[in-house]
């Protein structure tokens, strides 16, 4: 229905607001749901609007490194975002964008079907994700491996639900690397975060405390994500007016988003989303093989 | 952590993500006010980018505002690497180089594909 508002003779004000609400709803869900805006964004663009999804992964791309640098300055002024960890990691999560953009926006930049097709199993891990989302307490015993001795990783933050100081010692260096490397990919082929692989991978793997997994993959995404739109701007994926309201957008419904956040009891939430994103992964399905628009 | 980094990477953040912002929502207003068009096609990078700085106009601004977006993470980086400079942290100066000349070949690699 909505693609009607791309004909020709629709007033610029109508499609711009349609976009910003669609950015707007995009961000408040992402940052209700600690996924990133841009799992929800690119499948409401490409689904609602029937905009190309290399525009909308590349919009969603330039988006997310908005709202995960301003989240970020917060997270890292409360002290809860590792820097150490996350400059380690984001070497992999860097290339990993910088692969996937070429791949997304060179190497398929005519078979679009093909990354339509590719959200559909993304989506549904998330919404598996969400759906059993259990934070693992760290086991402060556990001893460091030798790259976290090398590097000094690991330390402690203040958890004001505990209401005290929880240090935490970092483990498994090579498979966070290896995850950090995986979602980097994701985000730069499909203009999502990544988060949802980062989070629980360093949570399981590598001993961190969830929210400072949380933080610190915020931190990451950023820079993994402007990797991957350089690449994008070169290949012309960065349309400009509409990138315009849908960052502004997103970046107003995730400030909106965490704001209600400690309001909102997101766990009875929690079923209305994951049907949400099983009824996107479908529609996305039907899209890639031809069945849908 | 070097103590300053905290407070220094945080600013540039907020900083660089409030200055998209406003030259973005400019751009918009912009293209309103000169009864311009919501474009949703792809363009070709170089037009994108040529085309942006040729005429100079609400999509100049609209460029500027992303690339100050993509720069702000970037500018967090050389931040980080200075500082782990000064306090001669290498392992963690060889990271945030390695980081750096990654970006900087994305770049490349978009421009020369």
């Amino acid at each position: 229905v909505l693609s009607l508002l791309l004909s020709a003779g629709t007033p610029v004000l109508v499609v711009v607001l349609v976009l910003v609400l669609i950015s707007v709803a995009a961000g408040v869900i992402g940052a209700l749901l600690g996924l990133g805006g841009g799992i929800v964004l690119v499948p409401a663009l490409v689904l609602l609007f029937g905009l190309n999804i290399h525009l909308a992964i590349a919009a969603s791309l330039v988006s997310v490194i908005a709202t995960s640098s301003g989240s970020a300055s917060t997270f890292v002024e409360e002290g809860l975002t590792d820097l150490r960890i996350g400059m380690f990691l984001e070497v992999a999560t860097v290339v990993g964008g910088l692969v996937g953009a070429v791949v997304s926006a060179i190497l398929l930049s005519d078979e679009g079907q093909y990354l339509v097709l590719a959200f559909v199993p993304v989506i549904l891990l998330a919404a598996v994700f969400m759906y059993r989302s259990r934070a693992r307490d760290v086991d402060p015993s556990r001893a460091p491996d030798r790259v976290a001795v090398r590097l000094r990783l690991g330390g402690e933050y203040y958890d004001e639900q505990q209401r005290r100081t929880v240090p935490y010692r970092v483990t498994g260096t090579g498979i966070g690397l290896g995850f950090a490397g995986i979602s980097g990919v994701v985000s730069g082929l499909l203009g999502i975060g990544g988060g949802t692989f980062n989070v629980p991978a360093m949570n399981a793997f590598m001993n961190v405390p969830i929210r400072v997994a949380g933080a610190t993959s915020n931190f990451m995404i950023g820079v993994t994500a402007a990797a991957g739109a350089l690449v994008y701007v070169y290949a012309g994926d960065v349309g400009l007016t509409l990138v315009a309201p849908v960052v502004l957008g997103i970046f107003v419904g995730s400030l909106v988003g965490t704001s209600l956040h400690r309001t909102v009891r997101v766990e009875r939430l929690k079923g209305l989303f994951v049907a949400v994103l099983v009824v996107a992964a479908i529609l996305m399905l039907l899209r890639a093989i031809g069945v849908l628009g | 952590v070097p103590p300053a980094l905290q407070g220094l990477v945080s600013g540039v953040l907020r900083v660089g993500v409030g200055l998209a912002a406003v030259l973005l929502l400019v751009g918009l207003l912009w293209v309103f006010a000169s009864g311009g068009t919501i474009t949703l096609a792809s363009t070709g990078g170089a037009n994108l980018v040529g085309g942006a700085l040729a005429h100079p106009g609400p999509s100049t601004v609209l460029l500027a505002g992303v690339l100050v977006l993509i720069l702000t993470p970037v500018s967090r980086v050389v931040i980080s690497l200075s500082l782990f400079a000064s306090v001669r942290d290498l392992a963690f100066v060889g990271l945030t180089t390695t980081v750096l000349v990654l970006l900087a070949a994305s770049i490349y690699v978009g421009f020369h594909p």
